[in-house]
């Protein structure tokens, strides 16, 4: 029997809580009842059971929320899910990537190789090393001297026979090469697959890329279509991030890619298209790779032709707000779909350097007037990578997607921040071309992308070409808040030379002290390793100096601002000292450092003639 | 004459082991009111319930089903008591086990058991405070 009303605690969430909760709740309300709470009276045993089965739905509870919070959660599955709710796009298996040498022997004519026997390798082609599937993406064609992003690639050696004559050129191209094989997955659309947001899943769980997905009219398709259905506009569903995205940027057939707004280079012109045949991708927690399409129906989208002209009934009118295209197009009915894509990757994807020796599937074009000298040049070919493959990974860790979730929720997919900016710039696909070095900053309350690019002489160019900047200007149109203002402009070069005094020890080879002198400097001055609105501090330098052999002191390190006359025509912000000397302004170094500023970035133009080395003795000192 | 007689009320002390109804007062469970019966229901549940069964008290409990099986030596035998002792040593240590005895084939009354059936007798007693007493349990497997 009862004999007083003990607030129960419902805050209590352990075993023992609970369990001390429930014997003070039975001694204070059943004492005559029950006195005995050892281990082994039947009373513990069930006062137990209820302590543990509380204790076990607390911890459930406190599971469940964690797997709900980003930061706590542990099952991949769980974490994945939260991501893509919150927007961000997870990436499966990263595939490596490396540079090969595609190399062929051309003819010679005259004193180069005959222009009609330098082949194109067609876009898709494959090398082979260590069991790995290499993929070109851009025609490679042995007639143009640069790349597809515009870099200079091509080596010509002339090959002599015994004789001092000149029997064939090996033309060398250095291309980029990405891991992945490519696959083509079909599959007939019938009404059970034609319905709002249709989920299609790959067999393949290391997907890396979706390289084009289109639909066909028809069910009857024998083999995989041509390449130029996966180019085609009218058939492509596009990938997007978010169903909700309403436009893409896509190669512009008519944004004037010509040879004066490109300079010379294969670089597309880029464009923002709206979309409704488009799909989201997601991987699950082992890696497969599942398509999802859009829940509308195109056919009867009368809004796109007009709502008023069309005069809908009221069933058409809640079709089309029903199966408006906002969040995409199904697939139709007696369509074929097929995805085309990329397997491979992951850290096994990164290989030794010279590995890639073998040629997969490829397609090399000679169109000389000669068969046999075709043939030569086909059969001439040769693959060999000089550097390691790199960059493979196995997707992103669970605490990885955790930290970049924050990141890209806070980002939104917008630029806020002027790094927002920079970053966009640098996910502009490839092939609408990238900068060699760029920096964003704000300047009279508008923001500033400086480029520079880098000239086939491997020298800084600030002359970028039209395109490139258009190019930006566009892409970044889709992600700049409305009231900013983008300003795509080239940044400045300034050329710096040097004059270095040095007390040298007398029994170490001058012309190696001055060799080794010009190649720190030059080394310290490398534009592969500089960006742009970084300082020089000197002092670093100075060290350096002073550790190459036979260096036993600096007596004195002049810098000078090279301007005009085959330099840049940029001049620095810091002072000069006195006039025009050694062809340039000896600069005001100022905490032994030269102050870059937001759109610049420095550079030795010409090492061997911009680094002057004076070397005295102790006997040419005066003590 | 009223008032003389009065109706002696105790103090149930736990709940019997194996759990009953009790009809007569319409309570869900019989209760012991006195020490020894309480004891020898503690000292049941405690040696027929198995190690980890007993929610967060994996100690709890014995081994015994586990030699069931075993051969059927002096070995086994003392095996069996050395887990009894131990077990009712640290659950219920005012409780001291006198004596413990096997019987595989007939009862202490030479009534025939089944085949596979183990019973063992145990001699207890136990004190508390001034008063003590002993009694025994048999449990059957």
């Amino acid at each position: 029997m009862a004999t007083t009303n003990t607030p129960v605690p419902y805050s209590d969430r352990t075993f023992s809580q609970i369990r001390a909760d429930l014997i003070a709740q039975i001694q204070t309300s059943y004492p005559d009842t029950f006195q005995d709470f050892t281990d082994s009276s039947v009373g513990s045993l069930l006062i137990d059971i209820n302590a543990g089965v509380g204790n076990n739905l607390s911890i459930n509870t406190d599971r469940a929320f964690q797997e709900t919070q980003i930061d706590y959660a542990q099952q991949s599955a769980n974490i994945l899910q939260i991501a893509r709710t919150l927007g961000f796009n997870i990436p499966g298996n990263r595939a490596s990537v490396t540079v090969v040498d595609f190399t062929v022997q051309v003819p010679p004519r005259g004193d180069r190789p005959d222009p009609q026997y330098l082949p194109t390798l067609s876009s898709g082609a494959q090398v082979v090393g260590s069991g790995k599937i290499f993929q070109t993406s851009n025609i490679i064609d042995w007639n143009s001297e640069f790349s597809s992003l515009g870099d200079p690639n091509r080596t010509i050696i002339p090959l002599y026979d015994g004789n001092g004559i000149i029997q064939a050129y090996s033309v060398t191209k250095r291309e980029v090469v990405v891991n992945g094989a490519t696959n083509v997955f079909k599959k007939i659309i019938t009404a059970t697959e034609s319905v709002p947001f249709y989920e299609l899943t790959l067999p393949d769980n290391n997907v890396i890329q979706i390289l084009s997905v289109i639909a066909l009219a028809g069910t009857n398709f024998a083999g995989n279509p041509p390449e130029s259905e996966f180019l085609d506009p009218n058939n492509i569903y596009y990938e997007v991030d978010y169903l909700a995205q309403q436009t893409v940027f896509v190669e512009d057939p008519n944004g004037g890619s010509n040879p004066s707004t490109t300079g010379n280079t294969s670089m597309k012109a880029g464009m923002w298209i709206d979309v409704t045949k488009k799909f989201v991708k997601e991987f699950d927690s082992n890696g497969f790779c599942t398509l999802i399409f859009g829940g509308g129906n195109g056919q009867l989208d009368i809004f796109l032709d007009g709502f008023a002209k069309a005069g809908v009934t009221n069933q058409q009118f809640l079709n089309n707000y029903l199966l408006n295209t906002s969040l995409g197009e199904m697939i139709p009915v007696g369509y074929t779909l097929f995805v085309q894509y990329t397997t491979g990757g992951g850290s096994s994807s990164n290989i030794g350097a010279n590995t890639i020796t073998a040629l997969g599937n490829v397609q090399l074009n000679v169109n000389g007037s000669r068969a046999d000298f075709n043939n030569a040049v086909t059969k001439s070919l040769t693959v060999n990578n000089p550097i390691a493959a790199i960059g493979g990974n196995d997707g992103l860790s669970i605490d990885q997607v955790r930290n970049l979730v924050r990141y890209n929720f806070s980002a939104q997919g917008r630029n806020v921040t002027v790094n927002d900016y920079l970053f966009q710039v640098f996910k502009m696909p490839g092939k609408y071309g990238s900068p060699f070095r760029a920096n964003a900053f704000k300047e009279n309350n508008k923001i500033v992308i400086s480029i520079l690019g880098i000239g086939s002489d491997g020298k800084l160019d600030n002359t970028s070409n039209t395109l490139l900047k258009q190019n930006i200007a566009e892409y970044l149109s889709g992600y700049r808040m409305v009231n900013d203002y983008v300003e795509i402009r080239d940044g400045e070069i300034f050329n710096l030379s040097f004059s270095i005094d040095l007390y040298v020890m007398d029994s170490v080879n001058q012309a190696d002290i001055a060799n080794n002198v010009i190649n720190t400097v030059s080394a310290y001055f490398d534009i592969t390793k500089e960006h742009m609105n970084q300082d020089i501090m000197l002092g670093d330098l100075y060290k350096s100096i002073n550790e190459i052999n036979g260096v036993n002191n600096i007596l004195n390190l002049a810098v000078f601002n090279k301007i005009g006359n085959g330099y840049s025509v940029n001049q620095l912000r810091q002072p000069y000292v006195g006039t025009i000397t050694n062809g340039g302004y000896e600069i005001q170094l100022v905490n032994n450092t030269i102050y870059s500023v937001e759109d610049s970035m420095f550079e030795i133009k010409y090492p061997n003639r911009d680094i002057e080395v004076l070397l005295r003795k102790k006997t040419d000192l005066f003590v | 004459m009223k008032g003389i007689y009065k109706k002696l009320s105790m103090k149930s002390i736990n709940i019997q082991f194996p759990i009953k109804d009790d009809p007569a007062t319409n309570n869900l469970f019989l209760l012991n009111y006195i020490t020894k019966d309480a004891l020898v229901s503690d000292l049941q549940l405690l040696l027929y319930t198995k190690k980890g069964q007993r929610y967060y008290m994996p100690d709890y409990g014995t081994n015994i089903e586990k030699f069931l099986f075993d051969p059927e030596t002096k070995d086994t035998e003392n095996k069996i008591i050395a887990d009894i002792r131990e077990s009712v040593r640290t659950y219920m240590p005012e409780v001291t086990i006198n004596s413990v005895a096997f019987y595989t084939n007939q009862d202490v009354g030479y009534n025939d058991l089944q085949d596979n059936e183990l019973r063992i007798s145990i001699d207890f007693t136990y004190s508390s405070d001034v008063f003590s007493d002993s009694g025994t349990i048999v449990l059957s497997f």
